[in-house]
């Protein structure tokens, strides 16, 4: 089997009522308290180079980062959407973890190492951004990989 | 222009209210200048970008909503949106929006619902939305396209029972089936889109009413029904008349078969009669009998009818009696005759022999004792015929006795020359003379007594007498019985036959004596 194959998701995931509204809330909540709208994470900059097949790859690495870098230093705050979101994103993180490409992934790379870039340079408020982006992250993910 | 910030309130409640993708920014005015002239001035941020942007419709209006569409039609962007009121040359601060994701926000119209009944079913058409349009001659795009997996909600009222129930459904068309008749039923419908939940919209009710029962095809049904009802119904009482029919009239049609039906002209009943042969026969001749005799005479036929069935018994008693007569007749003939073969195909050149036999059967009994002789005449004649000849005669005893002495004083001439011939025989003893030698004998047939030349000699001894009884009687009997052969009713012919066998047989000459 192509190993593009590997990067799915199923659509079930997405269709769960009570866990798809305490994502969206939690984000709500948090974009609220994001004062840098100038910057945008998830967004057209991020998919620019890559190519349609390539993108849920590029989803599992920001997914991977979010869980890692972003929601776990921030897990004490934003209850109780926080405690629910997260074993959410992580079942996801996990269903990703035999994604992989077989071609060239330097422009993957390069865009996530920018979002992490951004994210780092603005320090706790680019946490924020992240979790306030969370949305975005969500329908991304439902785009790229079901 | 621009204008100095004094203390002036800000619009309150503002937001974005979004019908498939139509996003129009409403606010209310600051609290302490209703009923003031007051201005607004709108502007608009697109997330991730540098600057706030104003909105080309929307500055210095009297307004309190501003129609964003245009602006903000890219739905997988996030924008904000900010309103500042504006009196005479004082402004306030601006009121911001919070994000707004058209695609997660933007609430989806219901189908287009089109309702047609039939008599116990409802089919429901939708159609799906249009997206919001900058122009009428714009290309129209079908909410369908935005969002794939668009599903309906249908939720039907029946007005008579008064319950809803409600359909999930992804199709453009449903039908309800199996629904009551005559009966009002009200629809209306949902969008579902999926993502975080929106303000519900639903569809305005549309009643329809089931038609009615159509009378025509009910009463079809009830005549189809009625019709083949009675069909089988008639059919099975025919089958059974039928078969009482049959087992009434076919039973009682059958006729033994030893019985024929035969018609008289004259009595005109019915008589069975057994159907023997020659019982037909004898009808078939009187009937023709009856064609030839007048009518006088058949009086007279009937009775003579009548006789011949009386004296059917009679006549065939007469005609066993002829029979036993003539077997009779002739068995006794036959006995002789057989009699006379045996003797003479077993001593066919000994016939002397057995005349000698029998004379000196005869004449030594004077020589030798009486038991052989007894016993040499049962031989002869057989012991049944002696029993049968001693008990008749037991009465004519006394005249047997006395008979003997009157014979011997009254002899004739002839018996005196025969009882010489024998004495002379008891002399000698050649052959030739024996051949020559005649005894001769007297018998009554009415006495049965037989007289025999040498019996006077033993007359005086009392075992003599005995013998000389004994004698006659054997001899009586066989002589009685020839002699009852010869009875007058029947021919000479016969008569003449076995007298003529005897005869010949035993070397007789008998002379009649009347």
């Amino acid at each position: 089997l192509p190993i593009n194959t590997r990067c799915k998701l199923e659509v079930s995931n997405f269709q769960q009522p009570y866990i798809v509204n305490r994502t969206f809330m939690l984000a709500k909540e948090v974009s609220l308290a994001d004062n840098n709208t100038d910057v945008w994470l998830i967004g057209e900059k991020l998919f620019r180079g890559v190519s349609a097949k390539d993108q849920c790859y590029l989803m599992k690495q920001v997914l991977n980062f979010t869980l890692e870098d972003v929601l776990l230093p921030q897990s004490d705050r934003f209850q109780p959407y926080m405690q629910e979101v997260v074993p959410f994103l992580t079942k996801l993180s996990n269903q990703l973890s035999s994604c992989h490409i077989s071609g060239d992934d330097q422009n993957i790379q390069k865009n996530v190492r920018r979002l992490k870039e951004t994210v780092k340079k603005l320090g706790e408020s680019g946490e924020i951004k992240a979790i306030g982006e969370l949305d975005l992250l969500f329908m991304s993910l439902r785009n790229a990989c079901v | 222009v621009p204008c100095v910030f004094c203390g002036l309130p800000k619009p309150t409640n503002i937001t974005f209210l979004s019908i498939n993708m139509k996003n129009v920014l409403h606010w209310n005015p600051p609290e302490s200048l209703h009923g003031v002239e007051v201005t607004y001035t709108v502007q608009y941020f697109i997330y991730g970008q540098k600057k706030w942007l104003n909105a080309s419709k929307c500055g210095s209006i009297n307004r309190t909503y501003c129609d964003l569409s245009v602006e903000t039609s890219d739905y997988e962007h996030q924008f904000y949106a900010k309103v500042k009121a504006i009196w005479e040359a004082r402004c306030s601060e601006w009121a911001e929006t919070e994000r707004f994701y058209p695609f997660l926000e933007t609430q989806v119209s219901p189908p287009e619902v089109a309702l047609t009944t039939g008599e116990k079913s409802i089919s429901i058409a939708l159609t799906a939305p249009e997206k919001w349009k900058r122009n009428p001659q714009d290309h129209t795009v079908s909410m369908q396209q935005i969002y794939p997996n668009l599903k309906y909600n249908v939720s039907v009222y029946n007005t008579k029972s008064r319950r809803t129930w409600s359909q999930c459904v992804t199709n453009s068309t449903l039908v309800l089936s199996w629904l009551e008749p005559n009966t009002l039923y009200c629809v209306h419908v949902e969008s579902l889109v999926p993502g975080p939940p929106r303000l519900p919209m639903p569809s305005q009710k549309q009643c329809i009413s089931t038609l009615e029962v159509q009378t025509s095809a009910w009463k079809a049904k009830v005549i189809f029904w009625y019709v083949f009802l009675t069909s089988v119904i008639v059919f099975l009482f025919s089958a059974i008349g039928y078969l009482v029919y049959r087992y009434i009239h076919v039973g009682k049609e059958k006729h033994p078969a030893n019985l024929v039906l035969i018609y008289r002209n004259e009595i005109g009943t019915r008589v069975f009669e057994p159907t023997e042969t020659i019982t037909l026969n004898f009808i078939t001749f009187s009937m023709l009998d009856d064609t030839k005799i007048s009518p006088k005479d058949m009086n007279l036929l009937d009775k003579s009818s009548d006789d011949i069935s009386v004296n059917d018994p009679e006549h065939n008693e007469a005609w066993e009696p002829h029979w036993e007569e003539v077997e009779g007749q002739h068995l006794g003939c036959s006995s002789h005759l057989m009699d006379a073969v045996c003797g003479a195909e077993q001593r066919d050149g000994d016939t002397s022999l057995t005349q000698h036999g029998w004379l000196n059967s005869t004449i030594p009994t004077g020589e030798t004792d009486t038991e052989p002789q007894y016993k040499v005449l049962s031989d002869f004649y057989g012991e049944g015929e002696i029993q049968l000849s001693c008990e008749p005669e037991e009465a004519a005893r006394t005249e047997k006795i006395s008979e003997p002495l009157v014979t011997s004083a009254n002899l004739d001439p002839q018996l005196e020359d025969l009882h010489h011939l024998g004495q002379e025989h008891t002399v000698s003893e050649d052959g030739p003379e024996e051949e020559t030698s005649i005894t001769v004998v007297d018998w009554d047939p009415q006495t049965g007594r037989l007289c025999i030349p040498s019996l006077p000699i033993f007359g005086r001894d009392p075992e003599n007498y005995g013998h000389y009884e004994r004698d006659q009687l054997l001899e009586g009997g066989l002589l009685s019985r020839l002699y009852e052969n010869q009875a007058p009713d029947k021919p000479e012919k016969e008569n003449e036959n076995c007298l003529t066998r005897f005869m010949e047989e035993w070397g007789l000459h008998v002379q009649m004596e009347s």
